[in-house]
């Protein structure tokens, strides 16, 4: 399912909404940390309560933004063709099946086939179908829907019904990610939701709730907006024997600190993300745990390119010299919860080239490097100039994000030692995009999830500049090479030396300040096993946890 | 000594006018200075830090240091280092020259709380006299105009000021700073525009009982001019109940300006201003009360001296209301 | 702070009440209308577009228009001010594009939120208010009024949001009896009725108090005023020379008396409630308007903040006719007419 690019915000920009409460995808230390894991057979029944920052918007992920929250609503009450696994850390990630039990490909590699799984019902009993499949396929790429992904359907001629078991994706042209986006979106009700056209989807948030159906383990029972949302066991889900529970109830605490307090109270489960200073205070509890791994995410300053002042590769290096990461890593993720950015193939991908070493922190050298492109300080006033223009920018970052907008806070500290002058400033998520989109930005906080094929250009190719996340207008022929012929192989195994020359050129030209990869820190209570939080979903196989009573 | 709270006000308000006047001399330390931020973090008041200047420009702050034979022990972040002397810039016999004092503790980045509350006062009083010298001129001028315009003019504008009192003031300030993105500037202008409203009615109140009063009436029979007796006469009997408000109302605009910059619609951080400070403290207020609780008590101390004031004016100035 | 209007001048003029009455309904709804314009042509005249809230999402710029078009944002301005009006006219807010469900609906489940913490306010606020305020104006001038009247400068000098997080500070992390957030526990529903009613006056304490304590200043001070003019009256002086005991006198008779204006100040002291709701609620985790407001206006989602402000603005102008009225059936000359 490929959880990061579900998401329909541009990757680069994504985790700037949803960070610091993000979900995402790969994972490198899944659940062997002693997990709450395994100790004695599964006992059937109980409920768990999980607490979340942010809050469902509405049912139908087509027509909502996704929040992380949501979609873990959404894939626990609906369900993919298949499961993409968060093991990407040795190898490229892998497929399970999902509602389709087997799939094939044509010769050209054009036509894929999907076997779907005999049991399949609704939790209303109707039979969930190929039909579903088309259906769910036309509603994603209708444009009064104006899903977010659609984009993701564009090389998709049709979406055949063979026999009610049977679904056929007829694709345009062969390519690496075809799988993903034949996968991509969840699997709707026909039945039930093709009672509302299309055309009144986006003026009824609400009917979707009062129509709900599941056809995952957990279905919804109830949802009071701003407090809590109980799901509850989908007895017609086709799993044997699952989920466990009867019940998990979703809390919405917008405040961090007190919903960690709820957790050392007892009064929750199960929290996907707490910040490094909250685990600290979970870690002090035998009966709660902390469980960590490393996210998708890369943080990076992005310098806007079409300005002057950042169109010079030197000084873009110079700025990241300038830069203390490990200073702000160690301040802003203590405990080793964090470390310095590399690359945007995270250092828990498979991919990555592990010989390649950060750059330092070296303010002599970054001055020298100024000096010599002509930034000096020549009216004495403590700032660079040149051509009597100081060097002195806005660093943007989007209100809600307190370790951005922090980082902000100590690179303006770092950045005037060396002369510079940079101005935080803090915008709502959506006019930060506005802003940056449209590129009236000098430079920018933001963060992207990097995707299980691990294409990157929709962030660094010069054609994504128009209408892609390349909002920093990064241009390099070189590169733009390198992407298409990694973008074109069939097995992304094949492509590990040509990622290697991307991560090269990009730590040599620093289109980007890569800041920090971290890790997400889940917190839970022991009395709950089996829980596998991780890249892919904090609920990732919800179905099969299961609680030990309370004391 | 009629009025004890107005001579009570006027030395707090004057104590706080003078401790932020001098705030830079005041402080410490440099406000948004972050020395050693990953060590210096959130520390509790009354900490202090040894200084360690290295030879590559930069700090260290450690818990404690001890002077070795070779350079210095350090123990820092739980963690001992040694350095070599030819490392260290400030070495003395004992250790290091220099230390840094926490008095009521240190934020996220190791910044000095006080050093910040003296620069955030000096915002937030600023921004708060302003305010109200702009709701001031407004607000009498639209009194004026009120009560000496003649009836339309009069229905007019103060049914206009019926329809923003109407308004729960503080949905209008969130709705226009996130959605105008205001500078600072557009800010004094905003707490003004939420303020002037109560001096106009005041004013026109004023004005109103003072035009049937015989001097006044006399003065009109001698053919002054509108706005001569309106200069003359009635503006400076009508200003004294202005005033008191006015004292009043820079408390209030203090209390509105804090709270919007609690919700991140004020002055933008990383500027420190007391509403910003206090809401730094919120998100660390179970790990370090303090970042929080000596802002608060800062705004809350520089609204008492100016209510205190502004009773104590009208004791003096108008026996009426006591 | 001054007196509000409606405590000072009453209806004058026009004797008969019926026609009091539908002068000042006339005015207020003439003042509501005021407002609905102002509030929407402010609101538009905001830079950007209410479509900015998918500009986090990766839709083309044919689905934007689509969308655009969806929500009448295409249309000229003063024909989505016309057609906003008509669908007021009918009682229709429209739809909230952030949530995409009805405003009215929102406005519906958030409200009862913002009563029951009004309400739990409104108690402590008057509690404290009535208690020490007829203390302080048993001796004017004594001790004990000295010094209730500097408490009551101290709290109203309080930031609200600041009462609240030391509120929070000492009962939910120094000594957590209280929890800190929401309206109830997570599994409430389990629980009896009387359980379900305790656990709720649990969550409401802290909140009740943070705002409560805001507002109580002000009127404390307002109730001595009152009680101390009320003392001074012939009709207080004949009760005492009937042999009444002072604190007969004061608690029966002088409280009677104070009463009237003190409905009127609660009923003009919405505007203030609802400030300090807002604050108290996002503080607080509080699923009521503030907490709505506040997400409204963050996701910039047009349609809920217009209903919002109009619903808030009808709340408050809906208290000053409650005053109008009040003083209106306490003026001997309206009465005479009635």
């Amino acid at each position: 399912m490929n959880r990061m690019r579900r998401l329909p915000l541009p990757p680069l920009l994504l985790l700037a909404l949803l960070a610091p409460h993000l979900a995402g995808c790969g994972a490198r230390e899944e659940p062997q940390q002693g997990g709450p894991a395994g100790d004695g057979t599964p006992q059937r029944g109980g409920t768990v309560v999980t607490g979340w920052t942010t809050e469902p918007l509405g049912i139908n992920d087509l027509i909502f933004p996704t929040t992380a929250v949501g979609s873990e609503v959404h894939f626990r009450v609906f369900q993919h063709l298949v499961e993409e696994q968060p093991d990407f850390a040795e190898h490229p990630a892998t497929f399970k099946p999902q509602l389709a039990e087997s799939w094939e490909w044509s010769d050209d590699h054009k036509v894929l086939t999907f076997h779907l799984r005999k049991n399949l019902v609704w939790s209303d009993g109707v039979p969930l179908t190929a039909e579903d499949v088309r259906w769910s396929w036309q509603a994603q790429v209708h444009p009064a829907v104006a899903w977010d992904s659609a984009y993701m359907k564009e090389h998709i001629r049709d979406v055949e019904v063979v026999d009610p078991q049977t679904v056929r994706f007829h694709f345009t042209r062969v390519y690496a990610k075809q799988l993903l986006d034949a996968n991509e979106g969840l699997i709707l009700p026909k039945h039930a939701w093709s009672r509302l056209p299309f055309e009144k989807w986006r003026e009824n948030g609400t009917w979707f709730f009062e129509n709900r159906l599941a056809a995952g383990p957990f279905r919804i029972e109830s949802w009071t907006a701003q407090q809590e949302m109980v799901l509850v066991r989908n007895e017609r889900y086709w799993e044997k024997e699952r989920p466990y529970l009867d019940r998990v109830v979703l809390r919405f605490v917008p405040d961090a600190s007190s919903l960690t307090t709820q957790l050392l109270n007892g009064e929750i489960d199960f929290i996907a993300q707490v910040s490094p200073a909250d685990a600290k205070r979970v870690r002090e509890r035998p009966e709660l745990q902390v469980i960590p791994f490393w996210s998708n995410l890369f943080v990076a300053v992005a310098w806007n390119h079409s300005r002057p002042l950042f169109a010079d590769a030197e000084v873009r290096r110079a700025l990241t010299l300038a830069i203390d990461r490990r200073s702000i890593v160690e301040t802003l993720w203590p405990g080793g919860t964090g470390r310095v950015g590399i690359s945007p193939l995270l250092q828990s991908v498979w991919a990555h080239d592990k010989t390649l070493q950060p750059w330092p922190y070296d303010p002599a050298e970054a001055r020298k490097i100024l000096a010599a492109r002509g930034w000096k300080d020549g009216d004495g006033d403590g700032l660079l100039d040149r051509g009597g223009k100081k060097f002195s920018f806005e660093l943007l970052s989007n209100a809600g994000n307190q370790a951005r907008n922090d980082a902000a806070v100590m690179i303006q500290q770092q950045l005037r030692q060396v002369g510079i002058e940079a101005t935080p400033r803090i915008l709502e998520f959506n006019t930060l995009v506005a802003d940056t989109r449209s590129g009236h930005f000098d430079a920018a906080i933001t963060g992207a999830t990097i995707d299980t094929s691990l294409d990157l250009s929709g962030n660094f190719h010069s054609r994504s500049i128009q209408d892609g996340d390349n909002f920093f207008r990064y241009s390099s022929p070189a590169l733009d090479r390198l992407l298409d012929e990694a973008a074109g192989q069939k097995n992304i195994a094949d492509a590990a030396p040509l990622l290697h020359q991307i991560e090269h050129q990009l730590h040599r030209d620093q289109p980007v300040t890569f800041l920090w990869e971290s890790q997400r820190l889940a917190a839970i209570n022991r009395r709950v096993h089996d829980a596998r939080p991780n890249l892919q979903s904090a609920f990732f196989h919800l179905q099969d946890w299961w609680v030990s009573p309370r004391p | 000594m009629r009025s004890p709270s107005l001579w009570v006000g006027a030395i707090l308000a004057g104590l706080l006018g003078l401790t932020v006047i001098a705030a830079p001399r005041l402080a410490p330390y440099d406000p948004d200075e972050q020395l050693d931020p990953a060590a210096a973090s959130y520390r509790p008041p009354g900490t202090e830090l040894a200084a360690i200047h290295l030879t590559t420009g930069t700090w260290r702050l450690a818990d404690r240091v001890e002077r070795t034979p070779g350079g210095l022990r350090i123990e820092r972040l739980g963690r001992t280092e040694e350095l070599a002397a030819d490392q260290v810039l400030n070495l003395t016999a004992d250790g290091v020259a220099d230390r840094r004092f926490y008095l009521v503790g240190s934020d996220k980045f190791g910044r000095d709380l006080w050093s910040r509350m003296l620069r955030g006062g000096q915002i937030s009083l600023t921004i708060g006299l302003l305010a109200a010298l702009v709701a001031l001129v407004a607000g009498i001028a639209v009194g004026a105009a009120a009560a000496l315009g003649g009836p339309w003019v009069d229905g007019f504008l103060m049914r206009s000021v019926d329809a923003l009192l109407a308004i729960p003031s503080m949905l209008l300030f969130i709705a226009i700073a996130a959605l105008f993105r205001p500078g600072t500037a557009g800010l004094v202008l905003l707490l003004a525009g939420g303020a002037w409203m109560t001096i106009s009615r005041l004013l026109r109140a004023e004005i109103l009982s003072l035009k049937e009063r015989d001097f006044i009436l006399a003065a009109r029979a001698l053919g002054l001019h509108p706005f001569t007796i309106f200069r003359r006469h009635l503006l400076p009997n009508a200003l004294t109940p202005v005033l008191t408000q006015t004292m009043l109302l820079i408390g209030q605009i203090i209390l509105v300006e804090s709270s919007l910059s609690f919700l991140g619609m004020g002055v933008q951080p990383p500027t420190a201003t007391w509403g910003n400070l206090v809401a730094d403290g919120r998100e660390s207020i179970s790990y370090a009360w303090w970042i929080a609780t000596f802002p608060g008590a800062a705004i809350s101390l520089a609204v008492i001296a100016f209510n205190l004031l502004g009773d104590g004016l009208r004791d003096v100035l108008d026996p009426r209301t006591r | 702070m001054g007196l509000p209007p409606a405590l000072t001048g009453g209806p004058r003029g026009d004797p008969s009440v019926a026609g009091f009455l539908l002068r000042r309904l006339t005015a207020s709804f003439l003042l509501l209308f005021a407002v609905a314009t102002g509030v929407f042509f402010l609101v538009h005249a905001a830079p950007g577009d209410p479509t900015d809230v998918f500009e986090g999402q990766r839709i083309n710029r044919e689905q934007r228009e689509t969308l655009r078009h969806l929500y009448g944002l295409d249309r000229p301005l003063g024909e989505q001010y016309l057609r906003w009006l008509a669908a007021l006219a009918q009682g229709e807010l429209g739809l909230s594009l952030a949530q995409q469900r009805p405003v009215a609906t929102i406005l519906a489940e958030a409200f009862p939120a913002t009563l029951l913490l009004a309400t739990g306010a409104i108690a402590v606020e008057f509690g404290i208010a009535l208690l020490l305020g007829i203390a302080a104006a048993r001796r004017p001038g004594g001790y004990a009024d000295q010094t209730i009247r500097l408490g009551s400068l101290v709290f109203v000098s309080q930031p609200p949001f600041w009462i609240a997080l030391m509120l929070v500070l000492l009962f939910a992390h120094l000594w957590p009896v209280l929890p800190a957030s929401h309206m109830r526990s997570v599994d409430a529903d389990l629980l009896s009725p009387a359980g379900r009613a305790w656990d709720l006056l649990r969550h409401l304490l802290l909140p009740s108090l943070a705002l409560g304590l805001y507002n109580a200043g002000s009127t404390l001070r307002f109730v001595r005023g009152s009680v101390i003019e009320v003392m001074g009256t012939d009709y207080i002086r004949a009760a005492r020379a009937r042999g009444l005991s002072e604190r007969r006198v004061l608690w029966v008779h002088g409280l009677r008396n104070a009463l009237t204006p003190l409905i009127q100040l609660f009923a003009l002291s919405f505007p203030q409630l609802l400030n300090g709701a807002l604050l108290t609620e996002i503080i607080f985790a509080w699923p009521g308007l503030g907490r709505a407001t506040f997400a409204a206006v963050l996701s910039r989602d047009y349609p809920l903040i217009l209903g919002l402000t109009l619903f808030s603005a009808f709340v408050v102008i809906l208290g000053n006719l409650l005053a109008d009225l009040l003083q209106a059936a306490a003026d001997p000359r309206v009465r005479r007419h009635a």
